[in-house]
């Protein structure tokens, strides 16, 4: 929600002295600021590297005067703004409410009286701006923002009215059009009777938790919107007259706004009367979260030692977000963000930028990054995975879906819209395969599907597995290998789980090997999972994903055929790469640890630092295993557990490796991330070489190409590997 | 310093101050028959930070007010209202400042909610309130100062503020009965004999503060109270002290052991989502987004009176810190707080019927987009004096359009 400022935030904007971050995505920043006579407001700005398009700055500009027309009822009232200003800002109120999609987010879908009262309001604000002549276009969950005294609309769609195909043409930039008329998915106008119709798909989300069209690429969506009945599975009985009559694809048959309120709401009692206990909380919580104590700026990085003797100039950093502060992203939206940061934040949706950024300075005489592409990640870090590394694309997790970008430029070559998680997502290294989420809790069905990147859609109805839940967080595409697809999940709902089940589904025939049971018999909720598969094995680290789960990960090595459990030890950190080759798989944790493949035998262990450090997961190259602590790094063989070399680093020092992050390895340099960015150690003279000053995590080696990708805070990086 | 004088000085400053802070609003009804011992406002401080800001009643010893505010400090934490700035010994007007955090008094979440409140919100503010008070007489502290209105409802559970207002109304061995200021349903029938005030005056109190939140007011008869609570509060209401349970045994009758909750979270586990009702949730909401949308003046040096209304570009100059001197800028202010009529644009009342262009809740706040208009967390209060507006904040600049803060010397804006 609101998080601190990073030391390259300006102090103030306009006259408004900044507080704290709200948000941050592709577009700009959104800051808490305050007025010097004390008024907050929230603070939406615009990337300078935006502004200096006038196609941008335009934009800009037409949404500020949008956002003048709503007013503050029904909408965020505006304080102030300069469209005109080297950094472009719009002061509203700081809005006390979650966008629906986050309100459905925090407990499911909403009650009936919930919907009506909500679509009583919003059918009255939309009536009462008709009656100004002004059309909203773009109304969808994101863009309601529901307080205490009824919801607030952000966001006209007014991209389209300044006729920008700009904004569409990269991607699925413009958002996703599931509540989009038919009339305007055909290109006519979208008149008043437009907004009913993606009215009635906002209550039917707010009710049912599903648009009424379901996902897909936007070019499928558009087709359903214009010729497929609505999905209406989920919404209240009572509702249902209602709801069609507003989809109907006539907009002549559309009710009226006044209809619309009459039909759902007798007017009896406040609008919060109606609201769900976990919503007031939220709204609650958001209205005395804002008068806390606002934290503290962050430091700058700390001035690395070389920088003076370094490569040229000090290159002032990217405009970037450090990686743990709350980014836009995802379907799940900006958590917090009033007055509009929320679509603000996850609006431009896989967009490349290519080379543009500045050049990080180094440690040394580092090469340059071989590209670097701008992509809207997860904002939780732990959400964004590993890229994913597929013939001569990388595909990563960012905004509506899976972006690929070209291995060798750096390009954003499309974007498949899917609603997934990254967990849900593998690759064989050829494919890139996907469970997308269902629209229905209930369905005790999943699909596998292959993403076509000629379409960039998923490809056909999928391999469907029956008896595994597509929508649950633990749903996960483990890994593909061999045309076999392993899966884990839950057989129930999330009211009720069913049982843990890991099932190994045959791409090619739609059969399924397998299933079984997590290896802790304790275990009902589905653990997440680590795995590879090797000589018919399959490889798993097994981590519990319940909370109140104290139990140690396990590590266990299955038959690939049959699911048959060969062995399992119990371990102390759980990679979700397992580093192995044919004779051993090497665990980090307390100690360095290698098991033998054939029988879970322990072959050799190297103790870890006695002040409880940890040894990440390892990197393995050549036949030497490669593990850093917060002390050092470490070479040692991986056949005898010898150690080759060690390379102490004094726990103070800034390139010092951090505890918990994923290596890489080329032919001449370890790489391992440290407070300075990623430090490259020379493997000869075991000295660091330089240091990327880049957030980039999570690498992945491509050997063959000679480079790595590593996911930074709003891009995707390739780094040479030599 | 004579009686008449105190009285004097006591009310906010011509500016509209008090100590160094601008008053932006009232925290209470302006009429509200809660007695209250003390003045209590939202206000702003020289750094912009905002402050619910507690001062003493006129013709009160204001030696003793700020005592007692010092001595709140030693109160743990997390159910009593934290003390932060206390006037100095020589202020003519005593105050204390807390970090504000919106809050509702307890008779001001009643009237907006619409009458009692619900049992889960009474046992959770109680038992919140029996686990600060087990805590503060474990110390040896006694709060002398447990009322209805004493009880700041917020997000994250009550907050017990006034402190010592038994100690300070009267000496020990005078009997205290009608003091003004003083809740007489609250006070413990010992420590209105002129007893000195000690831990089972505050179980007494507490007692009758649940029996408030239950029922609309602090004597209850018997067959008002929901039978589930009946029992405990009537045995906080004993007349004999010595009969009355202790603060900590009160805590287990109130929270019963949830299936996870510890001893030490036995409070907070009441707190969950539900725990206030939705209108309470909404005055509470509604007061953050009018004081975030509230603007005190800012003066800079050299303003005339004649352009005070303009806003300001540039931050308050140093000079203007905590002691520093009340500027004729905020002169015409002072007839606009708290006795001003009320701002027309507001729709105060929740009950307030909907005109025929209003939408289908009309109760939605005024848009903040107006800096003149937001008014005052008091306003949910209406209901206990039909007819009584909010109090507004000082004007912002006049004739303000929409975009208030447009320079007009730019001629970029649009």
């Amino acid at each position: 929600m609101l998080s601190p400022l990073t030391h390259d935030d300006p102090d103030a904007i306009g006259t408004y002295r900044l507080l704290a971050r709200l948000g941050s995505g592709g577009m700009g920043t959104v800051y808490l600021g305050r007025s010097p006579g004390g008024r907050t407001v929230a603070l939406k700005t615009l990337h300078a590297r935006l502004a200096a398009d006038p196609v941008f700055r335009g934009r800009f500009r037409l949404e500020t005067d949008a956002a003048r027309i709503i007013g503050g009822r029904h909408g965020a009232a505006v304080v102030d703004a300069d469209p005109l200003a080297d950094t472009p800002w719009l002061a509203t109120e700081y809005v006390l409410g979650p966008p629906l999609d986050r309100a459905v987010g925090l407990g499911g879908p909403l009650p009936e009286p919930t919907v009506r009262a909500l679509g009583a309001a919003l059918a009255g604000a939309l009536g009462q701006l008709h009656a100004s002549d002004v059309v909203h276009r773009d109304l969808k969950p994101s863009n309601v923002l529901v307080t205490a005294y009824g919801p607030k609309i952000i966001d006209f769609g007014i991209a389209r009215a300044a006729g920008d195909d700009r904004m569409t043409r990269a991607g699925a930039a413009a958002g996703t059009p599931a509540y989009m008329s038919p009339e305007q998915a055909g290109g006519l106008e979208h008149t008043p009777a437009g907004d009913v119709f993606a009215l009635a798909g906002v209550l039917l989300f707010a009710a049912a938790g599903h648009g009424p069209f379901g996902g897909g690429a936007p070019a499928d969506l558009l087709y359903r919107v214009r010729y497929a009945e609505p999905d209406l599975t989920g919404l209240p009985p009572a509702l249902l007259p209602l709801v069609s009559a507003c989809l109907a694809k006539d907009p002549a048959a559309r009710p009226t706004t006044a209809e619309l309120t009459a039909r759902l709401h007798d007017g009896q009692g406040e609008f919060a009367d109606h609201l769900p206990p976990v919503v007031l909380a939220d709204i609650a919580r958001r209205a005395t979260d804002v008068w806390l104590p606002h934290p503290d700026r962050l430091p700058a990085p700390e001035e690395d030692p070389y920088a003076e003797t370094g490569a040229g100039p000090r290159t002032r950093p990217a405009p970037s977000r450090r990686r743990f502060l709350a980014l836009g992203g995802g379907l799940a939206g900006l958590a917090a963000a009033g007055a509009g940061a929320a679509l603000w934040a996850t609006r431009d949706t896989g967009r490349s930028t290519g080379a543009q950024l500045p050049k990080a300075p180094l440690l040394g005489d580092a090469p340059d990054s071989l590209w670097n592409a701008t992509v809207l990640l997860p904002e939780v870090t732990a959400e964004r995975g590993f890229p994913l590394v597929a013939g001569d694309r990388v595909a990563v997790l960012a905004g509506l879906g899976i972006a690929f970008t070209d291995v060798g430029s750096g390009e954003t070559t499309g974007v498949c819209t899917v609603d997934t998680v990254w967990r849900a997502l593998a690759t064989d290294g050829r494919e890139v395969y996907a469970v997308p989420r269902k629209p229905q809790d209930d369905h005790h069905e999943l699909a596998v599907h292959t993403v076509d990147t000629g379409r960039y859609a998923l490809r056909g109805p999928g391999v469907r597995v029956r008896g595994l839940n597509a929508n649950m967080a633990t749903t996960q595409l483990a890994c593909v290998a061999d045309g076999i697809a392993y899966l884990a999940g839950a057989t129930g709902t999330r009211a009720d789980f069913g049982e843990a089940a890991l099932v190994a589904l045959d791409l090619r025939t739609g059969r399924e090997l397998w299933r079984t049971r997590p290896a802790d018999p304790r275990e009902d909720t589905p653990p997440f999972i680590g795995a590879v598969v090797r000589d018919g094995l399959f490889l798993a680290f097994e981590r519990s994903a319940d909370i109140q789960n104290f139990s140690p990960p396990l590590l266990v090595v299955r038959d690939a055929r049959t699911g048959a459990v060969r062995w399992k030890q119990a371990v102390r950190y759980a990679s979700e790469r397992p580093c192995l080759d044919d004779t051993h798989v090497y665990v980090g944790g307390p100690d360095l640890v290698a098991y033998r493949l054939a029988d879970g035998k322990e072959a050799w262990r190297l103790r870890g630092p006695d002040d409880d450090g940890l040894y990440a997961p390892p990197a393995l190259r050549d036949g030497t295993v490669y593990a850093v602590t917060e002390r050092g790094a470490h070479a040692v063989a991986a056949d005898t557990g010898k150690v080759r070399w060690r390379e102490e680093a004094p726990r103070d020092n800034p390139a010092s490796p951090v505890s918990e992050q994923y290596l890489a390895v080329g032919p001449g340099h370890l790489f391992y991330r440290s407070r300075l960015g990623l430090a490259a150690l020379d493997l000869g003279t075991r000295r660091r070489s330089w240091v990327y000053q880049t957030e980039a995590d999570h690498l992945v080696e491509l050997p063959e190409r000679d480079r790595m990708f590593g996911i930074g805070a709003d891009s995707l990086v390739a780094l040479p590997l030599n | 310093m004579g009686t008449a004088r105190a009285h004097e000085a006591s009310g906010p400053g011509p500016s509209g101050r008090i100590g160094p802070y601008r008053l932006i609003t009232r925290l209470d009804p302006p009429h509200s028959p809660a007695a209250l011992p003390c003045r209590r406002f939202v206000a702003r401080g020289a750094e912009g930070e905002t402050v619910l800001l507690s001062a003493a009643l006129p013709g009160r010893d204001p030696r003793g007010f700020a005592a007692e505010a010092e001595g709140a400090r030693r109160l743990p934490a997390p159910w009593f209202e934290p003390v932060g700035r206390v006037s100095g010994p020589d202020a003519r007007q005593a105050w204390y400042a807390s970090p504000f955090r919106p809050a509702l008094p307890l008779p001001v979440a009643l009237a907006v909610h619409g009458g009692p409140l619900p049992e889960a919100t009474v046992r959770a503010v109680g038992a919140a309130l029996a686990e600060g008070l087990a805590a503060a007489h474990a110390q040896g502290l006694t709060h002398a100062g447990i009322s209805p209105a004493a009880v700041l409802l917020t997000a994250d559970g009550p907050r017990l503020g006034c402190h010592g207002a038994v100690r300070a109304a009267g000496p020990d061995g005078v009997p205290r009965a009608g003091i003004p200021g003083l809740d007489p349903g609250a006070l413990a029938p010992e420590q209105a004999a002129g007893g000195r005030p000690r831990p089972p005056g505050d179980v007494f109190a507490l007692g009758a503060v649940l029996a408030y939140a239950a029922t609309g007011h602090t004597v209850p008869e018997s067959s008002e109270l929901p039978p589930s609570l009946r029992p405990v509060v009537l045995s906080c209401l004993t007349r004999d002290p010595a009969h009355r349970p202790t603060a900590a045994a009160l805590l287990p009758a109130l929270a019963p052991p949830a299936p996870h909750a510890t001893v030490l979270n036995a409070a907070s586990s009441l707190l969950a989502p539900g725990w206030l009702p939705g209108r309470v949730v909404a005055a509470l909401a509604r007061q953050s987004a009018e004081l975030l949308a509230a603007e005190t003046a800012v003066e800079t040096a050299g303003t005339a009176a004649g352009t005070a209304g303009a806003r300001a570009r540039t931050e308050p100059p140093a000079s203007a810190g905590p002691a520093g001197p009340v500027r004729p800028a905020d002169a015409h202010r002072s007839a606009a707080f708290p006795t001003a009529p009320a701002s027309p644009t507001a729709p105060v009342f929740p009950t307030a019927p909907a005109s025929p262009t209003a939408p289908v809740f009309p109760t939605a706040p005024a848009s903040p987009a107006s800096p003149a208009s937001p008014t005052v967390p008091a306003s949910p209060g209406a209901p206990l004096s039909p007819g009584t507006p909010g109090t507004p904040v000082p004007p912002g600049p006049p004739g303000s359009p929409t975009v208030p803060a447009a320079r007009p010397n730019d001629p970029r804006r649009t």
